[in-house]
């Protein structure tokens, strides 16, 4: 037997229950998915006359009904495909090292191996290839789903469900990975340090996203929502309104220091009424009422930012489970 | 009795530190929120009372100034209400399924379980504490929860009704006794505590499925019509309406009454309502929220009881490895 069929093997034996929860778990889901997108195109194709299932169209509006009932249904997968590489990532990372030291085989383990370092690349490899050969699979599916959900978006560049159908997840993956095996090397038992690293995602995660949220807002544009349809741009990312003063700078509404706020159909935004015209007083006109937004066609900049930010953490948090593996009693 | 139970504690101090210190962080918040949303909303209150000619919603509306507080503290909220779903279930997962699968994984079942008198008072006296501090702390997250939703602006002193329905009230501590008792007996069948916490995670989704549906046919079977004028408010789960003739009382669902051009447009009154019939909902109306409260946590209540049953059966006849 080669040397890397060993390896495979051992590894597999090693965690050969959340391996298989895993492979269990996205089988199932990406099952689903492709059953539903299945479902809506047979559905879609069958209406010849009814192109788009988000428009009104007279005599459309069974099919509209049908599809849009059996589409909720399927959106809820997509929240699933948002979490499984949060799930997956830990449920694979905390044992690592975590079963190793609680079991009291940390020791012989380490010895055995060349290095401890050699030792916990070996573990993290598989299961970071496991991991993301999951999670890719999980992607094709779930970017058929969203495609079958929403068939006349271009997703390419379109900001609607990202990180539930695309590259961002096995990213998220890698980087839950490194922190299920940071902290259940820290922790040193498995389920506290399960928990530990749940709560530690949470507030990983959001940290990344709060700043990933400043980050791309440098690629927001301000637009006139009354110069829109539904006050937005199709496939744009919404980051939210505010006023702009005639000088060009934007504020928030908070800014306006007037309790009393009144805007009319233009957009114009005024702070006191004119009881004798029954309008706005143009005299206390302040400023536009306007949106921000970041253009659907920067989402492929969008998404590589946050993948290779994420990737970044997952390679930090990496390099710190080394260290602590480096360098804690085996016990 | 106190040495067993101090034993408890310090086999899971880990764990009820953290989900307890999780815990006091959801309640605080929970409560901060709706502390600061009925200020605010007070604000805005006032700002519609110094303004008698403005309406709520009118496009001319003057109160805007505290909208985006108010935005941003009802998406807290959201985050306040995933915590209250969340952290009973974690507690119930994660207090539960060490109990008997650390000592099976650790190979010091044979030694604790022969220590004590009997396999089942081990169990009570190894179970019984984190169960009541997690009843305990979970009734606390529920009544914060509760809090939060009756601060919610478009609540303001009215009754909610069915919404919020999982993460208000006392009863997420019975959801949380019946996760409680999955993990304890899937601890003890499975005796690995990872492979446990996934199969608790399975059990736990695949009873809320089951308990969502159940709910759904007792609340559908429970709807009754309610007759509705223009004026009428109306609070419930809704599962339909039509039209109730008002000499008959005969109902007539809305497809039938447009297939029978009840809704053309001479057919119609003043109020926009077809003439000689009364507009209906078909709901449960909220007032009933208790009752269904109650049916649902005796649902729990009954999976835990027979869980944790099994849980006893698992531990008094299994092997110690």
């Amino acid at each position: 037997m080669s040397g890397l069929a060993r390896w495979a093997r051992l590894s597999f034996r090693l965690q050969r229950w959340e391996v298989l929860a895993s492979v269990v778990g996205v089988a199932m889901l990406a099952g689903l998915m492709l059953w539903f997108a299945w479902q809506l195109r047979i559905l879609a194709a069958g209406e010849q006359g009814c192109a788009d299932p988000a428009a009104y169209v007279p005599g459309c509006e069974a099919f509209v009904r049908r599809f849009q009932d059996l589409a909720g249904w399927a959106q809820g997968l997509l929240y699933l495909s948002w979490g499984a590489p949060f799930g997956m990532g830990l449920i694979l990372g905390v044992p690592i090292v975590a079963r190793e030291l609680e079991g009291r085989t940390a020791g012989m383990a380490w010895t055995l191996g060349r290095s401890r370092m050699r030792w916990l690349l070996r573990r993290f490899l598989f299961v970071a290839i496991v991991l993301v050969a999951l999670l890719a699979f999980a992607v094709l599916a779930s970017g058929m789903l969203a495609a079958a959900i929403v068939p006349n978006l271009h997703l390419d560049r379109d900001f609607t469900w990202m990180g539930r159908r695309d590259g961002l997840i096995p990213a998220r993956g890698i980087a839950a990975l490194g922190i299920g095996v940071l902290v259940g090397a820290v922790v040193g038992r498995q389920l506290p340090g399960l928990l530990a690293a749940a709560f530690a995602s949470v507030v990983v995660f959001t940290g990344v996203s709060l700043a990933m949220d400043r980050w791309n807002e440098t690629l927001a544009v301000v637009i006139d929502p009354y110069a829109t349809t539904d006050g937005m741009v199709d496939g744009s990312l919404g980051l939210g309104g505010g006023v702009e003063l005639p000088s060009g700078e934007l504020v928030s509404y908070a800014w306006i220091e007037s309790d009393t706020q009144y805007s009319d159909e233009t957009g114009a935004i005024y702070t006191r009424w004119d009881d004798t015209t029954g309008e706005p007083d143009p005299a206390s006109f302040v400023g536009w009422d306007r949106v921000r937004i970041i253009p659907g066609r920067q989402y492929p900049v969008v998404l590589a930012r946050e993948t290779a930010a994420t990737l970044g953490l997952g390679v930090l948090v990496a390099g710190g489970a080394a260290v602590a593996v480096g360098r804690r009693r085996p016990t | 009795m106190r040495r067993p139970m101090r034993l408890a504690f310090a086999m899971q101090r880990f764990e009820l530190r953290l989900l307890l210190g999780v815990a006091a962080i959801v309640i605080v918040a929970a409560l901060g929120i709706a502390w600061q949303t009925r200020v605010v909303r007070d604000e805005q209150l006032d700002c519609y009372r110094q303004t008698p000619s403005a309406e709520e919603g009118d496009a001319f509306s003057p109160c805007h100034a505290q909208d985006p507080t108010l935005q941003t503290l009802e998406t807290a909220a959201g985050f306040a209400k995933v915590g209250v779903i969340g952290v009973p279930i974690l507690m119930g997962a994660f207090l539960g399924v060490p109990i008997v699968a650390r000592e099976l994984e650790g190979r010091t079942a044979h030694l604790s379980w022969s220590m004590s008198r009997s396999r089942l008072r081990w169990l009570v006296q190894r179970a019984v504490p984190p169960l009541v501090v997690m009843a305990v702390a979970s009734v606390a997250v529920g009544v914060a929860g509760d809090v939060l939703t009756h601060a919610a602006p478009w609540v303001e002193g009215s009754d909610p009704g069915f919404e919020d329905w999982y993460s208000r009230g006392p009863q997420v501590a019975v959801r949380a006794a019946a996760v409680f008792g999955i993990a304890l007996a899937a601890g003890a069948l499975i005796g690995r505590q990872l492979p446990a916490v996934l199969v608790v995670g399975g059990a736990t989704l695949g009873l809320f499925l089951i308990a969502f549906f159940v709910l759904d046919l007792w609340m559908e079977a429970a709807a009754e019509p309610i007759p509705i004028a223009p004026t009428t408010i109306v609070s419930g789960k809704i599962y339909g309406g039509g039209l109730q003739n008002t000499a008959t009382g005969q109902l007539v669902s809305d497809e039938e009454a447009s297939m029978a051009g009840l809704w053309d447009e001479e057919q119609l009154d003043e109020n926009g309502v077809p003439r000689g019939y009364t507009m209906y909902f078909l709901m449960v109306p909220s007032d009933r929220y208790g009752e269904f409260v109650l049916r649902e946590s005796a649902l729990f209540a009954f999976a835990a009881a027979a869980v944790l049953a099994a849980a006893a059966a698992i531990v008094t006849r299994r092997r110690p490895v």
